[in-house]
């Protein structure tokens, strides 16, 4: 167990930056999760930590010690690849085995014939069997023991590369992208094994993905990365209810929020399809703003004046709720709302309608940065307008 | 793997299994008409003339005879008392079991030294895999040339350093040992070649995986990771060279014609003296067949370890 500190890291491949000066303080025992489209940086990120790559610039450090010199099997990480990085010529036990016998045994120890000839390495051979049959049981793969990588299914393998990882005591449990490879259900399952693995481990976990649902469910902190950039780090919730950054509000939940271009009018509130939004930004008067809101705080009614308008293009029936496309004039992204199913029985493709929503729903962002701008209601705030 | 839902598949047929019969008559009428022209030249080119070669070992036929006896085994029992075969049978397997184990532990070694470097692999590369693309008729030559014991790079080079020159390819205890170097200089390059292709193929997260696991010496990452992943392209190296080396000719045949005193008579150039010099087709085709024996031996033993190793 350690808390791992990223200090000033930078990392180019030939003329490209993909990291420009990481920071990150991640606290012993904290699920950190790096979430952020494809090719930003985030294996790159875990690499450098892992000492798989060597940074340009900037410190790691692990459990407060500088690890920048050390190679990657002095750091005690354990690290879950993409691909599992199974040994396909041994079996799982063996697999499970690997970081005990490197670790436990001698060069000569692991030789075959001196295993059985000093009792010795016999009696450290059997602690190590014991370990593996403990985690195995654990993970609940001890009846597959005996088989070959090839021989098992995506999930099962994960477990395997899992129980490698956890055979020993690491430091920290870094993963990147472990649940890629497997088909959906499966993945939404093992994204509650992986939270209870950790609340059971209580090691420090860094995970690497893609996929937001994943940093959502599974994180105590979310880091958010884009083009070399950490621009957000916060527990989920914040992050998804006050991102700092358009792109974050973008990145973070499903289906996307729902942005709208607007203009700061002489009042200091909003004008957006001609039609004045009760909130003011801190931003001059004139000054380009993009409106964030997330579909299901979006609601339906009837078309009127003073209300935005938009016309149905699609019904998503999700059972409980209604997912509802709707394309605006004006706006060149469609709209969506989330809606209770039963608030939308005589709702038909094509008609008009007007949106609703609370002024203290609309995230403001910056038109050219994509900063989060504050922002305030118009007085009188009214609990509901119809914008 | 099979499935359940194949299984099942499976053992709901026999309800409609007359049906299935006769479609399955038909769909083989197909596979064997499909196969038949590949079949046929099969038979033409590869088994016809095998058992022509089996059937003329048994009779006493000499090229350029009209006629010939049915003898039976006189061929073979006539090997048992040839010296000149016992000698070749011995010198072919001691070839076999010097070229093979050298080339595809230099081989091996070579691929990873130069996969290792982190310029100049492109040249390295081509100077070892030159033996390959040249005649090995024209290297021959060439050889002869460097172990010329009057005017031979090698000899002068021992001279220089105050060793006896000799002359390497007409001594009995020399000729043999200089046709290995020369085999093993030639089989290297090819070997190195198809290990470096298996060495690429090697995942690099196995090696990282490993590092975190604790195992950052070169010694655990070869026996870890490196060489069990080599091992069906080393299977193949080694059966591919053994094949080769059962067929060691051109440098005896340029160099040495198996002296002096059959000092380094291999079993392809007897059989080639056999049936080209002395006219002795029959004896001949015997000694084919304890060649094609040899061959058949390798790829047998090539498929059962082939069997064993099914973890990739
Ligand atoms: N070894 C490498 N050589 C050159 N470019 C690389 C290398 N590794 C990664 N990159 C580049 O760095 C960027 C970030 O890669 P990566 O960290 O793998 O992204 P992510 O894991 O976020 O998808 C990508 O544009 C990728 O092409
Ligand atoms: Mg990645």
């Amino acid at each position: 167990m350690a808390a791992v500190g990223i200090h000033a890291i930078q990392k180019s491949f030939g003329s490209t930056d993909v990291l420009k000066s990481i920071d990150l303080a991640i606290e012993d025992g904290e699920f950190m999760t790096l979430v952020g489209p494809s090719g930003c940086g985030k294996s790159t990120l875990l690499r450098i930590i892992a000492g798989l790559e060597a940074q340009d610039a900037g410190s790691i450090s692990i459990g407060g010690k500088a690890v920048d010199d050390r190679r990657p099997s002095a750091r005690n990480l354990a690290m879950v690849f993409q691909s599992y990085a199974l040994y396909p010529h041994l079996t799982v036990g063996q697999n499970i085995a690997v970081p005990l016998r490197m670790r436990n045994l001698s060069m000569t120890e692991r030789l075959p014939l001196v295993g059985r000839l000093s009792p010795k390495a016999a009696g450290k051979k059997v602690e190590i069997d014991r370990q593996v049959r403990r985690v195995a049981e654990q993970l609940d793969i001890a009846h597959l023991l005996d088989r070959k990588p090839k021989q098992l299914s995506g999930g099962q393998r994960q477990r395997v590369a899992v129980g490698r990882a956890m055979v020993r005591d690491p430091n920290v449990f870094l993963m990147d992208e472990p649940l890629s490879n497997l088909d959906a259900k499966l993945r939404v399952h093992m994204r509650t094994e992986i939270a209870d693995l950790h609340r059971s481990l209580g090691t420090t976990f860094i995970y690497v993905t893609h996929d937001q649902a994943e940093a959502m469910t599974m994180s105590s902190r979310i880091a958010v990365m884009m083009e070399g950039d950490l621009i957000q780090v916060a527990p989920p919730a914040e992050v998804y209810d006050d991102p700092a950054d358009i792109r974050v509000a973008e990145f973070i939940g499903s289906p996307k929020i729902n942005i709208l271009s607007g203009i700061v009018t002489n009042q200091g509130t909003v004008g957006c399809n001609g039609v004045e939004i009760g909130i003011q930004p801190d931003c001059p008067a004139g000054a380009e703003v993009k409106l964030g809101v997330r579909p299901e705080k979006l609601e339906i009614a009837g078309p009127a004046p003073g209300r935005l308008t938009a016309e149905i293009r699609h019904l998503e029936n999700l059972g409980p709720d209604m997912l509802v496309h709707l394309r605006m004039r004006d706006e060149a992204d469609p709209i969506v709302a989330r809606c209770p199913a039963e608030n939308l029985r005589t709702a038909r493709v094509g008609d008009q309608v007007g949106l609703v929503f609370s002024p203290g729903d609309v995230l403001v962002f910056d038109g050219t940065t994509g900063l989060r701008q504050p922002s305030r209601f118009a007085v009188p705030a009214p609990e509901k307008i119809h914008a | 793997m099979p499935s359940s839902d194949t299984m099942t598949f499976g053992s709901a047929m026999p309800a409609v299994s007359v049906h299935r019969k006769r479609r399955s008559l038909a769909a083989h009428a197909t596979a064997y008409a499909l196969s038949a022209p590949a079949l046929f030249l099969m038979g033409l080119l590869l088994i016809g003339p095998v058992l022509v070669v089996l059937m003329m070992s048994f009779t006493d036929y000499s090229l350029g005879n009209a006629s010939f006896e049915w003898v039976g085994l006189a061929n073979y029992a006539e090997m048992l008392e040839d010296d000149v075969f016992v000698k070749a049978i011995g010198n072919t397997l001691l070839y076999v079991g010097i070229v093979v184990p050298a080339s595809v532990f230099l081989g091996l070694g070579t691929a990873m030294l130069i996969e290792s470097l982190t310029f100049g692999r492109a040249f390295w590369r081509a100077v070892y895999f030159l033996p390959v693309m040249a005649t090995l008729m024209a290297m021959a030559i060439v050889w002869e040339f460097m172990l010329n014991a009057r005017f031979g790079m090698i000899s002068q080079l021992l001279t220089l350093l105050g060793l006896p020159a000799k002359n390497w390819l007409q001594e009995t205890s020399t000729a043999l040992p200089m046709l290995m170097v020369i085999g093993i200089w030639q089989a290297l390059g090819f070997n190195m070649v198809l290990f470096m292709a298996g060495l690429t193929s090697i995942p690099r997260d196995l090696y990282e995986a490993l590092e975190l696991d604790g195992g950052s010496s070169s010694w655990s990452r070869f026996w870890t990771v490196t060489w069990p992943l080599l091992s069906p392209v080393t299977l193949f190296v080694v059966v591919i060279t053994a094949i080769r080396s059962f067929q060691v000719f051109d440098p005896v045949h340029v160099l040495t014609k198996g002296g002096p005193n059959n000092a380094s008579m291999v079993l392809i150039y007897q059989l080639y003296q056999e049936g080209f010099d002395f006219f002795r087709s029959a004896y001949a085709a015997g000694l084919t067949v304890v060649f094609l024996v040899f061959i058949f031996a390798i790829t047998w033993v090539k498929s059962r370890v082939m069997e064993k190793n099914v973890h990739y």
